[in-house]
């Protein structure tokens, strides 16, 4: 039941928010919008502290049928991976909310009602386990986006609202066919007509049918993350989005991408996925030296940023197609700092924004000595992104470069590259903000006034998450590691190996499925255990 | 960016020592091998072509547009003469495979 309220309470929190500020004024929306996501962070807290308890596959599970005489039925699972993105989702969605309070003259009710449901779509794609639910789901998460650039954007929001709009309805109608075909594929084969995730699982698809369902699958999952080089709408979405809008997108949205490359592509496809790794690897690579040589050159403070999210996403689809344990705990852990840091650095510069009402850096420099509280936030979360040892997206990339250079050191080799960017990125985004000489007077856009005490826990708690997560990554680590079953890297119980044909051992790092939970002992990456504090 | 790099300094002193005072040419090689390419590569690239080919379709969808609407010429005997094209089509179609 607890899975159905983490969907159900902004869902129907969202249409309160909206009814309520029509009656009671745009307050009421702020303060209804953040009880409902401090009950959600609850809720998800909660539901990570049953979690661990035993080898089972799930934590929590719920399913009643839906359309019974198509196989479709509101089912609702939850294991670490589902249980860190969903807390991911409903602690990054109080930030935000509490993060632009002040921000929204405009709509406020419809404003929130939009950001509740993009919430409740984002924690159900986290939690669905049968698949017309999943896609339901999936194509709640756009439409509310839509609005929320569309409407409550920058100058440039209609051109950035319909790119983002047109990408992800074409993925999505990828992603429908691809389950669609699953389906009619999984009951010619098995005679059962479902869309039961795991009975999905024995779908019995082999040669190019597979490929193709992965490659459309693959494809869907890809332009979310996104990958290069499908990155176009990113740069513009997140940019032209209200402040909310490119935290949520950049820290949640975004990972539905990766969580459907982990949850869908790897443990239905695993042959396909292993024979597709190289080109998956040349793209992550790719998109991690592009996006960071895009951030350089960007004089957009909220480009600079997206365009250091697709480098930072380059990174996850690395640790995914590395096919080992080590690749995918880092990969885990990058979608969670990678949130933190990107949210932290939206919110300075929708704090910026909403002081000098411009987004270019060209018309700042020297805001250390007027907002020297800002400056250092800024200086934390510039060097968060970077990957400064201590922080959390340290451990999540020296984890994916480790994964992926058993897989392949000439992947790794230029990934790593793509730290150099991100020094060279972050460090000019500094420099250019805070540090040096004011531009000439005519170009100047004026002083910043420092955080308030609101903007600053907003900034306190990101910035906690990073340090925490740098020094002690276990909780997710250990988390996460619980979902691997999936992919068959650790806790794969032996029935399974033996009903799905492929599993992992064709992979390139071979990683044979045990029953008992634990690593493998015969693979080097795999027999990583997290570790406890910062390497 | 990449300004001058703060290369010949000393240039009065002995030679190992004007070497050493300008850091032996490091900054300069550096600044040509990898600052400089860089910097260009970064400028040349910060629209990011990979979005022409998004934008291509765009340009496609609304070069089609203009097309079809230029056929939309509310003229009767153009309308008929396509509508007869089209029968004409149709029936060679039928009638030859």
């Amino acid at each position: 039941m607890i899975l159905l309220w983490l969907i159900l309470l902004p869902f129907l929190g969202g249409i309160l928010a909206w009814a309520g500020a029509a009656l009671f004024g745009a307050a009421f929306a702020r303060w209804f919008s953040a009880a409902v996501l401090a009950a959600g962070v609850v809720l998800s807290a909660l539901l990570w502290s049953t979690a661990g308890s035993g080898g089972e596959r799930w934590i929590a599970a719920w399913s009643v049928p839906w359309i019974p005489s198509h196989g479709i039925a509101l089912s609702l699972s939850a294991d670490g991976l589902s249980v860190v993105l969903v807390a991911l989702t409903y602690g990054l969605g109080l930030l935000s909310v509490v993060a632009s309070w002040k921000s929204i003259e405009r709509a406020p009710g419809f404003f929130h009602f939009n950001l509740l449901w993009i919430l409740a779509g984002t924690a159900g794609v986290f939690l669905a386990t049968d698949l017309v639910l999943f896609f339901f789901l999936w194509e709640l998460m756009v439409l509310p986006m839509f609005f929320l650039i569309a409407v409550w954007g920058h100058e440039n929001r209609v051109y950035a609202a319909i790119k983002f709009f047109i990408f992800t309805q074409a993925s999505g109608l990828l992603l429908l066919a691809a389950i669609l075909g699953l389906h009619f594929v999984h009951a010619a084969n098995t005679g059962e007509r479902t869309f039961d995730y795991e009975a999905l699982l024995r779908h019995g698809a082999t040669g190019t049918t597979a490929m193709w369902l992965m490659l459309g699958f693959f494809t869907a999952f890809a332009v979310k993350l996104p990958a290069f080089p499908f990155h176009t709408w990113l740069a513009d979405a997140h940019s032209e989005a209200p402040t909310a809008g490119s935290i949520i997108l950049a820290g949640v949205l975004l990972k539905t991408g990766a969580y459907g490359l982990i949850r869908f592509v790897l443990p239905l496809f695993p042959a396909e996925a292993a024979a597709f790794a190289p080109v998956a690897m040349a793209m992550g690579a790719a998109g991690v030296l592009y996006g960071a040589m895009l951030a350089f050159a960007q004089t957009d403070l909220k480009r600079l940023i997206a365009c250091s999210s697709v480098s930072h996403m380059g990174f996850v689809l690395l640790g995914v197609f590395a096919l080992n344990e080590a690749g995918l705990q880092g990969t885990v852990m990058q979608l969670v700092c990678h949130g933190l840091s990107t949210g932290g650095l939206f919110v300075l510069a929708g704090l910026l924004y909403e002081r000098l009402h411009t987004r270019d850096m060209r018309a700042m420099g020297g805001f250390w000595t007027a907002a020297p509280r800002m400056g250092a936030m800024a200086l934390f979360f510039a060097m968060a992104s970077l990957g400064l040892p201590g922080l959390g997206n340290f451990v999540a990339e020296f984890l994916i470069l480790f994964g992926t250079f058993a897989v392949s050191p000439a992947a790794a080799a230029v990934a790593a590259l793509g730290l150099l960017g991100a020094a060279l990125y972050s460090l000019r985004f500094f420099q250019d903000v805070f540090q040096g000489g004011a531009p000439d007077e005519g170009a100047s856009a004026g002083k910043p006034a420092d955080i308030v005490p609101r903007e600053a826990v907003v900034l306190a708690v990101l910035a906690a998450g990073l340090v925490f997560l740098g020094l002690y990554p276990r909780p997710v680590l250990n988390l996460s590691a619980d979902a691997h079953w999936t992919v068959g890297f650790s806790r794969c119980p032996a029935g399974d190996a033996a009903t799905t044909p492929q599993t992992t051992a064709e992979a390139d790092a071979p990683a044979k499925p045990t029953d008992s939970p634990g690593i493998v002992a015969d693979n080097p990456v795999a027999r990583i255990t997290p570790p406890e504090t910062t390497p | 960016g990449g300004g001058a790099p703060p290369g010949g300094g000393g240039a009065g002193a002995p030679p190992p020592r004007r070497g050493a005072l300008g850091g032996f040419g490091f900054d300069t090689v550096y600044d040509l091998l990898f600052v400089r390419p860089f910097a260009a590569l970064a400028r040349a690239t910060r629209n990011d072509p990979v979005d022409r080919a998004t934008e291509g379709t765009a340009g496609a969808a609304r070069m089609l547009h203009s097309i079809l609407s230029a056929t939309q010429s509310g003229r009767l005997r153009w309308y008929s003469a396509t509508i007869a094209a089209g029968v004409i089509l149709i029936l060679a179609i039928a009638l030859l495979t």
